[in-house]
């Protein structure tokens, strides 16, 4: 097995071939490169970025490249999934909260004693760009135009992390069965050289060391959405990134995190999330709807709540 | 007189019936037959003796492999029946193999919220 470690949208990066044949391995080095010039497209982090170009031009008709238009499109998917809860058009909301740099740079803040300073009472909830996102948000396919609502920004960094894991675990998976871990989101392109599955441990917020269980993944993809890593305070008082549309806040929920399978990474992370803003009981109730979803949560009390179908997909004695 | 004279002419006779001229031409064509035969017969073996033998079934029964028999040679025998590679296949009695499906996997990675 060949593996490629790298940093890329502000996330530790793992993409992993099951072969030694020598076109498995060129095509794994490509993986770096491809996060790069998704990253150029995809990040709101960059001021040149063609999403920050998007992103200052609301109200008009942008033109947008293929692989911002099929980002947006899978985040207006997730929004249609989880019936509004999980929105793009959280940005606004987001820099209020205090999240308005890289993570990276929060974390040195915070080191240094400052703590992220953000405009959160400042912004009304239309201010924030998700009164009413359904309303004026267009993707047009066929003339690949985007539109945003005047005033409203977009914020890709969950989706594009999923859709990027699914996208280079196709790309790997043509020569060899691949998995790529973007940050947490993981995907696999089916199962491995011996057809068995990959195994994939669950980390546990309590105990980064020790994993609360250890999945089997044939295909499709993982994610974990959670409020334990990416957090700060922000007039005394804790925020996190997950914006739940509803309250233009971050989600006030008892869930810690959650992790779900899926049948790719996308949907994965879209519906860790909408079971993380919902919480546990309207969450596990919304898993377990969905046959195609399995789901274990862990609740700020450190009970842990499996879905009906989470142990299908763990290793067992 | 007479019989002398039927001798004469019974030898005159016989030179009559087995002319030099004709020995020598039934002689010339009998060499001349069979050498140009062989030379025919060497012609067509030596230059169309490989399309002979892709198209004539007889003649590609002559290219078929030796016929094989029950003694195998011996490199062969002793590369597929190595005793080594027998007793690397099967668990030894001292170290059991332990069943692959109970065995914990190590994980290839580990999903945890984004870092």
């Amino acid at each position: 097995m060949h593996t490629v470690h790298f940093h890329a949208m502000g996330c530790q990066m793992m993409a992993a071939v099951d072969s030694t044949h020598p076109a498995a391995q060129a095509r794994l080095d490509q993986a770096p490169a491809w996060f790069e010039t998704w990253e150029q497209r995809l990040s709101r982090f960059r001021p040149d970025s063609e999403l920050s170009q998007v992103n200052r031009s609301s109200g008009k008709a942008q033109p947008v490249s293929s692989v911002l238009a099929e980002v947006v499109q899978a985040a207006l998917a997730a929004r249609r999934e989880s019936e509004g809860l999980v929105d793009p058009l959280v940005l606004n909301a987001l820099e209020a909260a205090g999240y308005d740099r890289s993570f990276d740079q929060i974390a040195d803040l915070a080191q240094d004693g400052c703590a992220p300073q953000g405009v959160e009472t400042a912004l009304t909830q239309q201010e924030r760009g998700i009164s009413n996102p359904a309303a004026s948000l267009h993707l047009d396919t066929h003339r690949r135009t985007l539109t945003l609502p005047v005033g409203a920004r977009l914020d890709l960094g969950g989706i594009a992390k999923g859709w990027a894991a699914d996208r280079a675990a196709q790309r790997l998976g043509k020569t060899a069965p691949a998995l790529v871990d973007a940050g947490g989101d993981i995907a696999v392109s089916g199962p491995q050289a011996n057809g068995r599955p990959w195994p994939v441990g669950v980390a546990n917020p309590f105990d980064p060391d020790r994993p609360l269980d250890l999945l089997l993944l044939y295909r499709g993809g993982v994610a974990t959405s959670g409020r334990d890593y990416r957090r700060w305070q922000q007039n005394g008082a804790w925020q996190h990134h997950i914006i739940d549309p509803r309250s233009a806040r971050p989600a006030a929920s008892d869930v810690l995190s959650v992790s779900v399978i899926a049948p790719s990474a996308r949907l994965a992370e879209a519906a860790a999330k909408t079971v993380l803003i919902l919480g546990s009981q309207a969450g596990l109730r919304w898993l377990d709807a969905r046959p195609q979803l399995a789901g274990l949560l862990v609740l700020e009390d450190s009970q842990i709540l499996p879905s009906r179908l989470w142990h299908n997909h763990i290793w067992r004695n | 007189m007479t019989t002398i004279t039927k001798a004469k002419i019974m030898t005159k006779q016989r030179p009559e019936n087995g002319a030099p001229g004709l020995r020598l031409l039934i002689t010339t064509t009998s060499i001349v037959a069979t050498l140009g035969g062989w030379a025919l017969l060497t012609y067509n073996q030596s230059g169309a003796s490989s399309a002979a033998s892709q198209a004539d079934p007889l003649v590609q029964m002559m290219d078929l492999a030796p016929i094989p028999t029950l003694i195998a040679p011996p490199g062969q025998a002793a590369q597929a029946f190595a005793p080594s590679q027998v007793d690397q296949a099967a668990p030894s009695f001292n170290q059991p193999a332990a069943p692959r499906l109970r065995s914990v996997p190590v994980p290839v990675t580990t999903t945890r919220s984004s870092r």
